[in-house]
């Protein structure tokens, strides 16, 4: 249900994670906070949802600050299931074209809005105008935010297993379900890929890599047999070649796109034309998850 | 196919033939053939996708009607007009522009309308954020907003050939008009990777309804059940004029944002539905052929998803 947080003055937070308003650097709540829950998630942002389902959502608090008449901030602080599924928001909804911001567990500022997660939160804040004022006000609301959170967690292990030497760091997209992959690598939109959890990063020298993690070795070994015959069989791929774990294709881009299964992982990687690199990147993978605890 | 309440189609073509279409910048007019008392005018070849260019929303939205032949060829006078513009939210990229909105507005009323809606279940609350509320306002068209939580407010509409969707459920009122103007704006959605104006259309269809195209579990469901299901949708609404504000959008994050902006600065108009987000599927490097909805809605034979076989005029 749609809860109003009613507060008597709007000088003071009604909810625990808002800002008290001498910490706001002069700016106030526009109105009264609103929170969403479960389904009602929907109401809020339609079929924008969905992902956020994906990764476990449990509630997103909505608080619109205004500065003067004309400079307005939304700050959307999502609550979801566990860290690892508000650091999956998190590496969802970043970009690639921003600059690091010292709030959360990490964070970047983009254009208009801003991101940062800590915990079991994303957070996320957006510019309503692009004057300097206001951009600036993403920040020092994102800093007072930051204070009310509580203390970090880890992210998910599966995280760091991607190799660090030439990664993107802003690139890494770490997902829970289909959705998720469809957005960071769309493939076959009518396969039901029914991995845990995957992580994919993409590399300075032209090719990217995804480690999609299954319940056990069966199950990894079932799908790389449906991608194998899928790739085999589309028209879309050409150039398919198996090999003993895997395979190698090449898509209309003349990108290759190879994988293989590693216990209960498929391993895949993009490779750019003429980039020859990812061999050595592509062994350290799979050594760090044969390592890990998970 | 089930669509607003109409004139005859006949009847109005020719009317608008009668009446002549709008003239356009550098010469282009319309021919008044059979009507006495008005000019003789050069007859206009609308074409399918008009595309315009500019930095004055409202001027590029004009023209890009005025190439499709003008508001009259698809409003008669005394008609009732109803539009469906996005008014979700009012992060930057993510709602249809007010000036296009008010563009469309007024080249309706112009065109003789009798009444100009626009439908929505969005909340009020949205419509003023963005600005929206207030254009509706000072053109003289009215905001007719349906509880989205009413399902007495809305029509179950048998869709014969839908193969994910059977049974849409659309609102009441919208068949109470003559004729329907869809306004969205172009730009991505997580479940689909785009959206238009096939997609707009679900601001038409009621939320409980639209909330089976999502399936709850991408774990057991494939992502295709939604672009099925919003194809399925398009056959049973028919648009008689396509407007889509692909000025400034999001292409990530969508379809609430914040994303990364793109700015196109363009107003895309076409009759079209399919070949229209085939168009600006390409305003961001996406095939369209690639857009699963913009393929089912093809399979459907609702347009031409290579819009290169249209006639398809970009100007500045």
């Amino acid at each position: 249900m749609l809860s109003q947080c009613s507060s008597p003055s709007r000088q003071q937070p009604s909810h625990p994670l808002l800002p008290a308003a001498e910490n706001l650097k002069g700016w106030r709540a526009k109105s009264d906070p609103r929170t969403f829950e479960g389904e009602d998630l929907f109401v809020y942002i339609n079929g924008g949802a969905d992902i956020y389902n994906e990764y476990g959502f449990k509630s997103v608090l909505v608080q619109e600050y205004e500065k003067g008449e004309k400079h307005t901030v939304i700050l959307e602080v999502f609550a979801m299931n566990d860290p690892g599924a508000a650091y999956g928001v998190y590496t969802f909804k970043n970009g690639a074209k921003g600059r690091k911001v010292p709030w959360g567990q990490g964070g970047m500022f983009e254009d208009y809005y801003l991101n940062f997660w800590q915990g079991e939160y994303a957070v996320t804040l957006t510019a309503l105008d692009d004057a300097p004022q206001t951009l600036q006000g993403l920040e020092e609301i994102a800093e007072a935010v930051d204070a009310r959170l509580p203390e970090a967690a880890p992210k998910p292990g599966l995280a760091d297993a991607l190799p660090r030497e030439g990664l993107i760091e802003p690139s890494v997209e770490y997902m829970r379900g289909s959705l998720g992959l469809f957005n960071a690598l769309p493939l076959f939109a009518d396969c039901v890929f029914g991995f845990t959890e995957a992580v994919k990063g993409d590399y300075r020298e032209g090719y990217s890599l995804l480690a999609v993690l299954y319940s056990d070795a069966a199950a990894s070994g079932r799908m790389l047999e449906e991608l194998k015959q899928r790739f085999s069989e589309s028209t879309d791929y050409n150039d398919y070649c198996s090999q003993e774990d895997g395979f190698q294709v090449k898509d209309r881009g003349d990108r290759a796109i190879f994988a293989e299964s590693s216990g209960s992982y498929i391993i895949l990687g993009i490779r750019n034309p003429n980039t020859s690199a990812a061999e050595s990147s592509l062994n350290e993978l799979k050594r760090n998850l044969e390592s890990f605890a998970l | 196919m089930t669509m607003a309440k109409k004139v005859s189609r006949r009847t109005f073509i020719q009317k608008s033939v009668d009446l002549g279409a709008a003239s356009l910048l550098g010469g282009l007019a319309a021919s008044g053939a059979g009507c006495a008392g008005t000019e003789e005018k050069p007859v206009v070849e609308p074409v399918d996708i008009a595309a315009v260019k500019g930095t004055n929303r409202f001027e590029i939205t004009r023209r890009a009607v005025e190439l499709m032949g003008g508001m009259e060829r698809y409003v008669p006078r005394e008609s009732k007009v109803c539009i469906l513009a996005n008014a979700q939210k009012n992060n930057p990229g993510t709602f249809t522009h007010p000036e296009v909105l008010r563009a469309v507005i007024r080249m309706c009323r112009q065109a003789g309308a009798m009444e100009v809606n626009c439908l929505s279940w969005i909340p009020r609350d949205r419509w003023i954020s963005t600005g929206l509320g207030k254009v509706v306002d000072e053109e003289g068209a009215r905001l007719k907003i349906v509880d989205m939580k009413d399902e007495t407010r809305f029509r179950s509409v048998e869709v014969p050939a839908g193969k994910k969707l059977f049974e849409a459920r659309i609102m009441e009122t919208f068949y109470e008009h003559d004729v329907f103007i869809n306004m969205p704006i172009c730009k991505d959605h997580v479940g689909n990777r785009f959206t238009g104006t096939m997609k707009n259309l679900m601001g038409l269809n009621s939320p409980k309804s639209n909330r089976t195209f999502h399936t709850g579990n991408f774990k057991n469901d494939n992502i295709e059940h939604l672009d099925q299901c919003i194809a399925d949708l398009n056959t049973v609404i028919r648009c008689d004029l396509c407007v889509v504000d692909a000025t400034e959008f999001i292409i990530t994050n969508g379809p609430f944002g914040p994303g990364e902006l793109n700015r196109p600065r363009k107003v895309v108009a076409g009759t079209d539905r399919v070949a229209v987000d085939a168009y600006c599927a390409t305003l961001w490097g996406l095939k369209p052929e690639e857009i699963i909805m913009i393929d089912r809605g093809h399979k459907h034979g609702l347009g031409e998803i290579d819009f290169k076989k249209l006639r398809v005029t970009e100007t500045v």
